[in-house]
């Protein structure tokens, strides 16, 4: 049987929250403690070392690659070709 | 006995990291950009070449305990190739306009709220953007919550932009103005896996309404034999469903080293897909020198308007190289000193090149160059 678009989006919807709520039962358990944290501190486990180039990134990439950001910035915005 | 002793020296040698990062909580950055595109494919009648000349301030205030200013400007200057000659067997056009070379500004401002023993954080933000043609305004509302011991931090952030626009065709024509909404909701949850590894994952959606199209494209329409014989408007729909979902992971054996893997996977209602993968290594080296790498690499499946040599008009249509199938290889390195460095503030150079490369000819490079004060 075809799904409608209408039990397609509730199926995207619930399959967003189960994954979020396995993520925050996953994460339940303590994987490190405080004083295990020195390496994870340093600035080479930080994901984008440079605000400045993540900008550069999303103004030259953005509207030309569909993937490209998703991590804290919006998508869209300030560019016509967008 | 001998781990307890250990659990407590290293606690000591962090508690003094942090009052080192405590004593330099304000930060200011200034940016310089170039960026330049290079069309050797693409749309084959339209010149998608230009560069980019930018400069950056950001400022970053702690103003009491709990409560941080963010404040950052971008004005940047594009230098738009001109346009490509029409071929005398198109009957509705002699010449083409392009976008005209243009200032643009950006402007951000945000706080970042942290209650005193709370572990929740809000961010609050405007945003503005200007260029003779086009202006856009919005608000960016976020949050913060960190579980488990800050094991786990899971985020939430919704964007709204508006953006008016000036409709300057690509024919030279006038056409009135428009306007364009964009609703943007980022859920991301980061998580401590390991003392040596770190992952995220992140799901974005994005729905645009409005004014989708970009005036100065144009898709021309060829004749049996593939002669180009007429220029007609690109048009899209006036609304757009976009998913991605952003996976990272991040591993370090050593203090200063690290390698990271990044994937991403989008679709939207336009049938365009894409998906990308970007590994990346950091080293450091010397005197707090550090160096990072990093490959990306993409496929995108076109959108379901874009035709690459139509024989007639559609309701939908367009020839937007951005719009179609392409794979993309975008290699990059960053290299940062420290220039001053005391246990008060720090004055640290910041060196950036990196481009990109696509299989329908269309290729770019770039380059920043960055000085970081911290105190």
């Amino acid at each position: 049987m075809r799904r409608g678009p209408t039990a397609c989006r509730r199926f995207g919807v619930v399959g967003v929250v189960v994954a979020l709520c396995g993520l925050m039962l996953g994460g339940g358990c303590t994987g490190t403690q405080y004083y295990e944290r020195e390496r994870l501190q340093d600035p080479a486990m930080q994901f984008d070392t440079d605000a400045g180039f993540t900008f550069i990134r999303h103004k030259t990439e953005a509207a030309r690659e569909g993937s490209f950001g998703g991590y804290g910035a919006a998508a869209a915005g300030g560019c016509a070709c967008q | 006995m001998i781990r307890r002793a250990l659990g407590i020296g290293l606690f000591l040698g962090l508690t003094a990291i942090a009052a080192s990062a405590q004593e330099r909580p304000n930060k200011i950055e200034l940016d310089t950009f170039f960026f330049s595109q290079r069309d050797r494919g693409g749309h084959p009648l339209q010149a998608e070449g230009f560069e980019y000349y930018a400069g950056r301030g950001s400022l970053d205030l702690l103003l009491r305990p709990g409560l941080r200013f963010h404040l950052e400007g971008t004005l940047a200057y594009i230098g738009n190739d001109s346009s490509l000659a029409v071929p005398p067997t198109v009957t509705n056009a002699t010449t083409t306009s392009a976008s005209a070379n243009l200032v643009t500004l950006d402007a951000l401002t945000s706080l970042e709220i942290k209650p005193r023993g709370s572990a929740w954080t809000w961010r609050p933000g405007f945003y503005y953007h200007h260029q003779s043609d086009n202006q856009s305004a919005g608000v960016d509302l976020g949050f913060t919550r960190e579980l488990n011991d800050g094991d786990s931090q899971l985020s939430f952030t919704y964007s709204v932009r508006f953006d008016h626009l000036l409709l300057d065709f690509w024919d030279g024509s006038q056409r009135g103005t428009a306007d364009r909404w964009t609703h943007n909701v980022l859920i991301g949850w980061t998580e401590l896996l390991t003392p040596d590894w770190k992952g995220y994952l992140g799901l974005q959606y994005t729905f645009q309404k409005g004014f989708l199209e970009e005036t100065y494209n144009f898709v021309p329409i060829y004749d049996a034999g593939g002669v180009p014989r007429l220029y007609v408007d690109e048009s899209l729909p006036n609304d757009r469903h976009r998913a991605q979902v952003n996976g990272r992971l991040r591993y370090s054996w050593a203090t200063g080293k690290s390698a990271g893997l990044d994937a991403s996977v989008y679709g939207d209602d336009w049938h365009v897909v894409h998906a990308a993968i970007e590994p990346s290594y950091e080293t450091r080296f010397g005197r707090d020198v550090r160096w990072r790498v990093w490959y990306r690499f993409s496929v995108q499946d076109g959108a379901r308007y874009f035709r690459k040599r139509p024989q007639a008009s559609e309701r939908f249509i367009t020839r937007d190289s951005d719009l179609g199938s392409f794979a993309m290889h975008s290699p990059g390195a960053t290299i940062s000193f420290p220039l001053v460095n005391g246990p008060r503030r720090e004055i640290r150079l910041r060196i950036t090149t990196f481009g990109f490369l696509r299989d329908d000819d269309l290729s770019g490079f770039g380059a920043k160059l960055g000085l970081v004060w911290t105190w």
